[in-house]
């Protein structure tokens, strides 16, 4: 008994003794860290699809610019979502995008590099500020730490939104004179490297930040000071030199062209119409048409959504749609400012328009007696943020932060427009802490009237 | 497959009588005969046409209960008739034995979930894996007749 147990004794030593453990790190198939400057991509392209993917698709169909038109978003164009639907792009958000955000930033401090830290923070800050624009109240001072909050508490919507705009302003003091060839060249569009800065978009975005929650005063004041020209926005690069790259392409043509043709159209949707009507040039190059009832949104070469079409994060001209609103809305108006900042607007897309189809009056500038009264102004300022962010999540955050304003129809059969995403399943079955709110409730930022009105 | 008009249910065509709602909140008037069902979902008939069957009822939609069927079947799975050849007969061929059977495979099943809503309960798009009987356009297993000869020397 007594040499059984010795033997039983020696083969845990033996075992003991060699360390799996060192092992695993040192195979060089299966490498657990990188630096900083590497990891900083990361973020950025989960950031991607939280922008461009499935939730700004959704955001295109509620508010009105898209129709679902086959299998699962036959049930979106009626409003029908379910948390479930939300389980991967929350991983996106906070696995892959506020965690590595943070990663980043730590090792940053360690190798005392300003730049990267305050990049890695903005972008946090951006992906903070769209979950909590989409989500309401969302975990942030407790997200991405597992073992020391396994359950993370969920902050109020306000809070994050003003941790979000802390966020930048340390960001700006970090990022210097950085530019957009700093740091994921190859993930920023080759055409605003070299404009683009760092410091720029960061009051952008906290511009951005500041209309959500109705910070009108500041949010002009960042905006001042954010994107100064239509060369230098955020754009994401999709540059697959027409090869088709399933990864590099432009998402909205992956999904239309690549994956899920014939899912997303946009036949009974309300910004087509609109551009008809109003004869916007804009509308040749948003959808496709091959006859008035079959009308997509333009995902083919020439449209919109060109497989290497860069997509925007922050740019220029919503910076100034961003001013001339809230001159509008901040105490007593000043259209003579708002219609500056709009005729910058009509000024970008003029040119823009010119560069791609030859010179021409696209658009001319708005005279101040085209507006009868405040309200006709704010609406042009409304609308034409509506069509210049065709795609983007603003469209639907700013058709709920303003109550609708403009008053864009809802989809046949419904009766009220979604107000938020559903928290997620996954989020619900594994946290105490979240919720189940009902999508049709607003968020507490939306939940007062807008000034507007 | 409802989504795509090709369940049975959808097949069914039914005359109305009486005004009724369809999904999308347009309203069908009595008489009119429309490819569909009647059906009550607790406060009064509606109509589950084409814009139900692509929408919330078609099994892409947001809602999956609706989709979950009991599946449970008997199947006869092989039935065979063997006759063996008289220990004479086959000696006059050099055979120690000679055998013919006739075999049926998949001849018939019962189960509620064939009649009413698909092909085959043991369809499953995702074949061999944790998901089971996802009926999305798999064929069903077929039914097979065959003829087996032994010979024994």
């Amino acid at each position: 008994m007594k040499k059984l147990l010795i033997y039983f004794l020696s083969f845990f030593i033996i075992l003991s003794g060699c360390d799996s453990l060192e092992l695993e790190e040192t195979d060089p198939n299966n490498f657990k860290d990188a630096t900083p400057d590497l990891l900083i991509k990361a973020p950025m392209l989960a950031q991607t699809l939280v922008i461009e993917g499935e939730l700004a698709r959704l955001a295109g169909i509620f508010s009105n610019q898209f129709t679902g038109s086959d299998r699962q978003y036959v049930s979106y164009n009626s409003y029908n979502i379910v948390s479930g639907d939300f389980d991967n792009i929350w991983g996106n958000v906070y696995a892959d995008g506020v965690a590595q955000c943070r990663i980043i930033r730590e090792k940053a401090v360690e190798i005392n590099n300003d730049e990267l830290e305050g990049i890695a923070m903005i972008i946090e800050a951006n992906i903070l500020g769209v979950a909590a624009a989409l989500w309401g109240d969302v975990p942030n001072t407790e997200a991405c730490d597992d073992v020391e909050f396994p359950q993370p508490s969920f902050d109020g919507q306000l809070t994050v939104y003003n941790a979000a705009i802390q966020l930048l302003n340390t960001a700006i003091t970090k990022v210097g004179g950085a530019g957009g060839n700093s740091y994921g060249s190859d993930v920023i569009d080759a055409s605003v490297r070299d404009n683009m800065l760092w410091t720029d978009v960061a009051y952008s975005i906290q511009a951005r930040l500041y209309l959500h929650i109705g910070d009108y005063t500041n949010a002009i004041a960042s905006a001042n000071l954010g994107i100064a020209d239509g060369d230098s926005d955020w754009l994401i690069n999709h540059d697959d030199s027409d090869n088709w790259t399933d990864g590099i392409m432009n998402i909205y043509w992956n999904f239309m062209q690549w994956n899920r043709y014939g899912y997303l159209g946009a036949d009974d949707a309300y910004l087509p119409q609109l551009l008809i009507n109003n004869t916007d040039p804009r509308y040749d190059y948003y959808y496709y048409s091959g006859d008035p009832y079959d009308i997509t949104p333009f995902a083919w070469y020439g449209g919109i959504f060109q497989n290497d079409h860069s997509f925007p994060v922050i740019t220029y001209y919503e910076t100034q749609l961003i001013i001339a609103e809230s001159e509008m809305v901040d105490g007593t108006p000043d259209p003579a400012a708002a219609l500056v900042a709009l005729n910058n607007v009509r000024a970008y897309w003029d040119a823009r328009l010119d560069d791609m189809w030859g010179d021409d009056d696209y658009f001319l500038p708005y005279l101040a007696t085209d507006f009868a009264t405040n309200a006709d102004l704010l609406e042009a300022i409304l609308t034409e943020k509506y069509i210049s962010c065709y795609g983007q999540l603003e469209s639907w955050n700013d058709m709920r932060r303003t109550d609708n304003y403009i008053g864009i129809p809802l989809k046949t059969g419904t009766t009220d427009y979604p107000r938020r995403f559903p928290i997620p399943q996954n989020e619900i079955d594994a946290n105490v802490n979240a919720s189940v709110i009902d999508i049709y409730v607003e968020t507490p930022v939306n939940a007062g009237a807008y000034p507007g009105l | 497959m409802r989504h795509f008009g090709i369940a049975p249910e959808t097949a069914n065509e039914v005359t109305l009588t009486e005004d009724l709602v369809n999904f999308a909140g347009q309203t069908r008037l009595a008489g009119t005969t429309v490819r569909g069902n009647i059906y009550d979902f607790g406060a009064g008939d509606v109509l589950l046409d084409q814009q139900w069957y692509m929408g919330l009822g078609g099994g892409f939609g947001a809602v999956s209960e609706d989709f979950i069927h009991d599946a449970s079947y008997v199947k006869l799975r092989e039935i065979s008739l063997a006759y063996n050849f008289p220990k004479s007969f086959a000696s006059k061929l050099k055979l120690t034995n000679l055998g013919i059977t006739l075999i049926g495979r998949n001849l018939y099943t019962w189960s509620n979930f064939a009649d009413e809503f698909g092909v085959d309960p043991e369809t499953n798009l995702t074949g061999v894996s944790n998901g089971r009987g996802l009926d999305y356009f798999t064929n069903p297993s077929s039914k097979s007749y065959l003829i087996k000869l032994s010979l024994s020397f």
